[in-house]
């Protein structure tokens, strides 16, 4: 089990996050779910958990290089893993350019990669395939899931509802800053983006 | 005018000795006070860039403050400091290179860290948050920044260096353009043009437009790649 802390964040005299000590088990999926300035990205920053950003920095360097920042090393073993990801997200023809040239997808489907790389225990993704097609969200999302599978704990924010429904064990809540766990509540914000 | 721009040629070809003497002086000060400017200027633009510390905001008030000091303010400051009534007479360092690169140094250093400075501010709150998310320590965070900054770390210096080369008010006032030993292109064009006598002027005039020519067009090439 991952505990994160409990987290009361205001700006100013606004609370923005209220949320109490919350378990994860290695190996699920969470999906965390709200509308916009609900709390779901101050959560992931302050939750303890390795954090990768919703618009994910590309270094002035190679796609491989970049992607191997998440490793300890340069080794043989580290780079073919990096190169399998590559292939993976179809990004291998990528691999030698430089990663500050990409597109807005390939760019998120690079730092999805070089996350993984990172093989921290918990991580929190926060609208990693927002800028990805179609089929880029699917290999992403195959990719997620089976980080989880090999015992990890993924807490992903996204607002697309299907995606939660899809690869997530189990779905947060957040409204005003707050983890709402009324089943109705939750029922009425899927059904209403659904 | 005419004359004076073939004599002045003649000077360069024939290698005049002066004139080599004024060179290298210049390159001396010039290239010491830039270097020395970054040495210092490149670890305070990334603390004031990256740094997130009580007083940041008024040390960057400061520097901007002191990007715009007249450069006669700056000499006028080491005139009184180093001079027959300064508390550091007994250095005996008044008309000397050494006080001429001192004083550049104080001039170009906060051009250097504000450089960096606003060039990091857009980039150190992405890059660390990067960093973080990957586990990475503080040590490779930094290698990170300094290596997304190289280019900048380039243009500034080279910023530097033109800004050395072209300065006159602060030079002329602790170096006093004395001839074979502080007197560098520009103090010498102000001399020789106050004399009437306008060849090594004009001589020091194509080289000094020359060079800021060289600078420049590396400085082009930079940007083009920064912004590549």
């Amino acid at each position: 089990m991952k505990k994160t802390p409990a987290l009361k964040i205001e700006y100013g005299n606004r609370v923005v996050l209220n949320v109490p000590q919350l378990e994860f088990e290695e190996g699920k999926v969470y999906a965390l779910i709200g509308a916009n300035g609900s709390g779901k990205t101050t959560f992931g920053k302050n939750c303890g958990f390795s954090y990768q950003p919703q618009k994910p920095y590309a270094f002035r360097m190679t796609v491989l290089k970049n992607i191997l920042l998440g490793s300890k090393d340069e080794s043989d073993d580290a780079i073919s893993k990096a190169k399998s990801l590559l292939k993976e997200l179809k990004l291998e023809a990528f691999e030698t350019a430089r990663a500050d040239k990409l597109s807005g997808g390939e760019t998120a489907k690079m730092a999805l990669a070089r996350s993984i790389m990172a093989g921290q225990d918990a991580i929190v993704l926060d609208e990693p395939t927002n800028s990805m097609d179609m089929d880029g969200s699917i290999l992403a999302e195959n990719l997620i899931r089976r980080y989880a599978d090999e015992g990890h704990v993924v807490v992903l924010i996204t607002h697309s509802i299907r995606q939660a429904e899809r690869i997530s064990d189990k779905i947060l809540f957040l409204k005003d800053g707050c983890l709402n766990d009324d089943p109705s509540a939750i029922k009425e914000f899927l059904d209403y983006y659904a | 005018m005419k004359t004076a721009l073939i004599r002045a040629l003649n000077l360069i070809i024939s290698g005049n000795e002066e004139l080599l003497n004024i060179l290298a002086t210049t390159a001396k000060m010039a290239l010491s006070s830039s270097f020395i400017a970054l040495i210092i200027g490149v670890p305070l633009g990334i603390l004031l860039g990256c740094g997130r510390f009580r007083g940041r905001e008024s040390l960057i008030v400061i520097n901007r403050t002191l990007m715009g000091m007249p450069p006669v303010v700056c000499g006028l400051i080491f005139y009184m400091l180093f001079s027959g009534v300064g508390p550091f007479r007994h250095l005996q360092w008044m008309f000397t290179v050494k006080l001429m690169i001192l004083a550049q140094v104080v001039l170009i250093t906060p051009l250097v860290a504000g450089n960096l400075e606003s060039h990091l501010a857009k980039i150190a709150s992405p890059v660390k948050e990067t960093a973080k998310g990957l586990g990475l320590g503080k040590s490779k965070t930094l290698l990170l920044i300094v290596n997304e900054s190289l280019y900048q770390i380039v243009f500034t210096y080279l910023l530097a260096f033109a800004r050395a080369i072209a300065e006159v008010g602060a030079i002329s006032m602790v170096g006093g353009a004395i001839a074979w030993k502080t007197n560098v292109m520009t103090t010498a064009i102000m001399m020789y043009t106050n004399r009437g006598d306008f060849t090594l002027g004009v001589a020091l005039g194509i080289i000094l437009i020359f060079l800021s020519l060289l600078v420049n067009t590396a400085l082009s090439i930079l940007q083009r790649r920064l912004a590549e």
